[in-house]
């Protein structure tokens, strides 16, 4: 192939404009004009895709704890049990029980006096289930041959207590029942768990002013509480849901009351979560404190 | 323009220099004038911007060589989404068919022939320097040349040696 060339190629004529455009070079310190000039497309797309992902880590972060995204602070609220005669704009008092001294059963011919022990850090509207009180076990233990140990008792001993008459509804020979004004069964909204119902019901009444006006007219509005008492870490609704028959919207405030007639419903001293939520998701949330 | 050397020769002298090899290559490997002349003064400029140092002539053509094939590949790449409208005849690279020059038939190899064939017949390289200028191995340059040479003789109407 020797006697072949690329001459027409190699010494093809280059035209003067070419030489020219060649000669008229750019100054030195011009800068790119735009942002990503300096960087490779590889290295634009690896940025592109770390903000993408970083902002979709962040949306799932946010999605996940949005209570924190929510402009609305809400008050203090406090939670108050076994509530019948209450109003609903009356709920600065916070009397609560524990589990415990629901699922212990105690001997209703035995007459409960701890509540007295109660009575200094509990205003009037303290609950019957406050009157059984581990402090007062070892009497009961000794009287009572079927008495659980001090110990708390899981919430499935509760339903097996009802031939034992819980203390939410002592008999009337329970001196504590003219005491509180609470422990009345006539008093209670549900009525039924009053008068030797086994059922241990408890109301819980959360006041907060929160601005839910706009939601009214929504009829899928409901309420959840969440437990984050170090004996429930885990976060989960501790409640079922509370529909909107339950709120009570007054004068920017929310009210609401629940009745508690289950054993496994019942709240733990120590703090918890509520939230509001409608069709569209969570819409407020606030901390309220079980004591 | 600030004056700016490349072993004794001012930015002016290169270009004037090298003009031929880099226009060469240029439409070598785009076959389009236009394109060509894009990647022409591009690869001029960046020899003014980037000054690089050299150690001998022969760096600096291997360099402007190098940098221009560069230039047509990216070019190629950002332009590889636009086709050609099928009447632009202007701005296309046309030789003649002779007997002797083979520049006509170098067109209508691929690309990875063309480059090959062209530094070694065109400009004189040896298969180490193509390869080292082209970041490829020996055995690769050889291959590419045999097969670049078995395709012009295939152009030409002559017998393949496999």
């Amino acid at each position: 192939m020797s006697e072949f060339n690329f001459d027409k190629l190699k010494n093809h004529e280059i035209p003067d404009s070419w030489v020219s455009g060649a000669l008229n070079v750019p100054p030195k310190d011009e800068k790119p004009p735009i942002v990503f000039a300096k960087f490779s497309k590889t290295l634009a797309f690896v940025a592109t895709f770390a903000v993408v992902c970083a902002l979709s880590v962040t949306l799932f972060i946010f999605t996940q704890k949005g209570d924190t995204l929510l402009p609305h602070t809400p008050t203090q609220s406090t939670v108050e049990t076994a509530l019948p005669t209450h109003t609903p704009t009356d709920s600065t008092e916070s009397n609560s029980s524990t589990n415990e001294s629901e699922t212990t059963p105690t001997n209703p011919t035995e007459p409960q006096t701890d509540s007295t022990t109660e009575s200094s850090e509990d205003l009037e509207e303290e609950t019957t289930v406050e009157t059984s009180k581990p402090t007062q076990r070892p009497s009961d233990s000794s009287t009572t041959p079927n008495s659980k140990p001090s110990k708390p008792s899981s919430p499935t001993v509760a339903p097996d207590s009802s031939t034992e008459e819980p203390e939410d509804n002592p008999p009337t020979s329970n001196p504590d029942a003219e005491k509180n004004p609470n422990g009345g069964a006539s008093s209670t909204p549900n009525g039924g768990p009053a008068n030797g119902d086994t059922s241990p019901s408890k109301k819980i009444v959360l006041s907060d002013t929160i601005s839910l006006e706009t939601y009214l007219s929504d009829p899928d509005i409901y309420f959840c509480i969440s437990s984050f008492t170090p004996d429930n870490m885990d976060g989960g609704n501790k409640f079922p849901d509370i529909k909107k028959a339950d709120i009570i919207f007054a004068n920017g405030m929310v009210h609401i009351e629940y009745i508690i007639d289950n054993e496994e419903e019942k709240l733990k001293p120590g703090k918890h979560q509520y939230v509001f939520y409608n069709s569209m998701g969570m819409i407020s949330t606030g901390t309220f404190e079980v004591y | 323009m600030a004056q700016v050397e490349f072993l004794g020769l001012s930015y002016e002298d290169v270009v004037k220099k090298y003009k031929q090899t880099v226009g060469a290559v240029c439409i070598m490997r785009l076959k389009s004038y236009a394109d060509a002349e894009d990647c022409f003064q591009n690869t001029f400029f960046k020899l003014y911007l980037n000054s690089p140092e050299f150690k001998d002539e022969n760096h600096l053509k291997a360099w402007l060589i190098r940098v221009a094939i560069n230039e047509c590949n990216k070019h190629i790449r950002t332009n590889k989404r636009f086709l050609p409208l099928e009447n632009e005849s202007d701005g296309a690279v046309y030789f003649p068919e002779e007997k002797c020059d083979m520049s006509w038939a170098l067109l209508r190899l691929e690309d990875k022939y063309r480059e090959v064939l062209y530094l070694y017949y065109g400009e004189d390289y040896d298969i180490k320097e193509i390869a080292e200028l082209m970041g490829k191995s020996l055995n690769t340059i050889k291959t590419l040349l045999r097969r670049g040479r078995e395709k012009l003789k295939k152009i030409y109407g002559g017998e393949t040696d496999e």
